[in-house]
């Protein structure tokens, strides 16, 4: 049995299911993101994982012990708040000893060990300071030191990294990787971002309306969505109607204009209408003779690391990102040839 | 910008607080001028007031036990007044910031209802629920404990100003609660917290500016109080808001009158200061308000 395990844990409020049936098992020591829009029921999971509310079906354990029913001030666990929820007329000291004082831990080794913790977070300067005198990468650092000093079985994140700004949430992102890694913790954070999801899980569990859709490692995950929904919210894609063909060579994809995509076709019968999932960085500008598909460039966006166009094509709009490698993009209203390599389109059900 | 123009906008808060310091001085500080020179002034009980200037009336005053009864029994009343009405409107202002959509506007306007009848009516109405017939004793003399006489007690006064002060307690406390966030009780739960550790280490330090505020406000109205002790303190139980009405329209001693108001007034501002002094300064260090 896994460390912390969720077995078809439900939230209803009323007759509208907040979480439906989520069951997920969490090893030690991973990093595991609850990854949805808004309303989709991830803040609802770490709610329930943490015992702020009350589910309404399921069984929880954690490390073989039956967690379901017990208060929040039991489970022990560590909890980073969105707001951070830092107590605001104590110092940083006083806000990560709060939970060593609540352990009844003797006072030199309360000292010791929040010293260590701030050392870790890099806030060993600032303990006197109190919440209000700090930036907010510093305040997120209290609260993650504040969640991890009292060594939480579980650490849970909901969206730590939505208030900052765009430059201090990447930093954030590799900092809050590195302390995980170096204390070990098993940790489960929500987000609605998916580069955030993808760039520090071991897992990702892509929730919609309630339900957990796929649980899979971040680069299976984006090269293996299983759905049009998952392909298009994990990143960009271009979605395209097709029919599966199975041959004796393997199976085919059979696009709107006739054109044929090796795919692995996976349970699709012959003659399934599908839809094909192909990433805009996948595609690339070729000549006549290899090109699969012509176009013509409507659009181009500079994106700093790389280009996007939007090309025009038999197949419909198509968006094709290529890398800023120093050399000339392609002009806007200039006609184009695209290919693509083998075995890079996805095949999912089409969406009703 | 030109110089004059920089002086004309310098000029403007002064110029639009103008009506609001004109108001103020006609209706607050001259009147206490007015008192302030009046307390020093002759009096006799054949001639009336004269002109003059003596310290006679203060002296009269601090010289006299009845007077520091007096005020000894409104210093304690008020500050009784204040325990209570702390104790039972921090609770009730918690409840009311917890309570659901409907129910919340329902309670605030209960407990803001007083503030809406004068309180010279209130104060009748509990004469008519404390006196020897009223429905307290009719409900005591069923139980068989008997007629308690409550009425012209300090027990009436305590009571009445308590219902009557009550929302200018729950206000300055609900609003330092709005500004909390739910979050950080959870946050202290989720630390092994236990509920009463929450409400003593968590919730009470952060409201503890509108605790203060709102004892500053009861035990300053309390300690002036003149209907409610004019009522149901009778004619023996004086406080000293009584006590300077009798001065003025019985006695006809404006310089008496005066003077007692003015060390009211002197006693009530230390009482308060001090008061503010002591918690505002813990408070400040801790919260950085300056």
């Amino acid at each position: 049995m896994s460390f912390l395990n969720l077995d078809g844990v439900s939230k209803y409020y009323g007759d509208f299911g907040a979480l439906i049936d989520m069951t997920l098992s969490v090893e030690r020591g991973e990093f595991i993101s609850l990854l949805g829009p808004s309303g989709c029921g991830k803040t609802t999971t770490l709610q329930a994982i943490a015992g702020l509310i009350a589910v309404t079906r399921g069984r929880m354990t954690l490390d073989g012990k039956d967690i379901t029913n017990l208060p929040v001030n039991q489970r022990g666990l560590g909890i980073v708040f969105q707001s951070y929820a830092l107590f605001p007329h104590m110092t940083v000291a006083e806000n990560v000893s709060f939970g060593l004082e609540m352990r009844k831990i003797p006072k030199h080794e309360r000292d010791s060990r929040v010293a260590q913790m701030l050392e870790l977070v890099h806030l060993d300067a600032l303990a006197g300071r109190y919440p209000r005198e700090l930036s907010g990468g510093q305040r997120q650092r209290v609260a993650i030191a504040r969640a991890l000093v009292i060594s939480p079985p579980v650490l849970l994140l909901d969206e730590p990294l939505s208030n900052l700004d765009a430059k201090l949430r990447e930093e954030m992102q590799f900092e809050l990787r590195r302390i995980q890694r170096k204390v070990g913790t098993t940790t489960i954070m929500v987000t609605h971002d998916q580069a955030e999801a993808l760039s520090i899980s071991d897992r990702v569990v892509v929730m919609e309306a309630g339900r957990a859709t796929q649980v899979d490692a971040p680069y299976r995950l984006y090269e293996h969505p299983k759905s049009e929904f998952i392909s298009g919210f994990v990143g960009k894609t271009n979605l395209l109607a097709g029919t599966v063909a199975r041959g004796a060579a393997g199976a085919e994809a059979v696009l709107g204009a006739g054109q044929r995509v090796r795919v692995d076709a996976g349970d699709f019968t012959d003659g399934a209408h599908v839809t094909v999932c192909l990433r805009p960085e996948k595609l690339f500008f070729t000549d006549e003779a290899r090109g699969t598909l012509a176009g013509r460039v409507e659009e181009r966006f500079f994106l700093g690391s790389q280009w996007l166009y939007r090309v025009s094509s038999p197949l419909g709009e198509l968006e094709v990102s290529a890398a800023n490698d120093g050399s000339a993009p392609v002009e806007e209203q200039t006609n184009v040839h695209l290919a693509w390599a083998d075995d890079v389109a996805r095949v999912v059900a089409k969406a009703p | 910008m030109s110089t004059a123009t920089n002086a004309a906008s310098r000029a403007t808060p002064y110029a639009l607080s103008l009506p609001a310091i004109a108001l103020f001085a006609l209706m607050v500080l001259l009147p206490l001028a007015l008192t302030g020179v009046l307390s020093f002034q002759e009096y006799d009980a054949e001639k009336g007031v004269g002109a003059g200037f003596t310290l006679k009336s203060y002296a009269h005053v601090l010289g006299d036990s009845y007077y520091y009864e007096i005020f000894f029994r409104t210093g304690w009343i008020a500050a009784l007044v204040t325990l209570i009405c702390v104790l039972v409107g921090a609770p009730e202002a918690y409840i009311l910031s917890r309570m659901g959509k409907p129910w919340r506007s329902i309670f605030l306007l209960v407990i803001l209802a007083p503030l809406l009848v004068s309180v010279v009516v209130r104060a009748f109405g509990w004469s008519l629920l404390l006196g020897p017939s009223g429905i307290v004793n009719q409900i005591f003399g069923a139980m068989g404990i008997g007629v308690v006489k409550m009425l012209y007690t300090p027990t009436a006064v305590v009571v009445a100003l308590v219902h009557v002060m009550l929302p200018f307690m729950v206000i300055p406390v609900w609003t330092s609660l709005q500004k909390l966030d739910p979050m950080v009780e959870n946050a202290a739960l989720s630390l092994n917290a236990s509920q009463w550790t929450v409400m003593r280490r968590i919730v009470l330090p952060q409201i503890t500016p509108g605790l203060l505020s709102g004892s500053l406000i009861v035990f300053g109205l309390s300690a002036s109080a003149f209907a409610i002790p004019g009522l149901l303190g009778g004619r023996r139980l004086k406080m000293v808001a009584t006590l300077i009405y009798d001065e003025y329209l019985h006695e006809l001693n404006w310089p008496l009158g005066a003077a007692i108001a003015l060390a009211l007034l002197v006693v009530n501002l230390v009482v308060m200061l001090s008061y503010n002094a002591v918690l505002e300064g813990g408070y400040a260090k801790r919260m950085g308000r300056s």
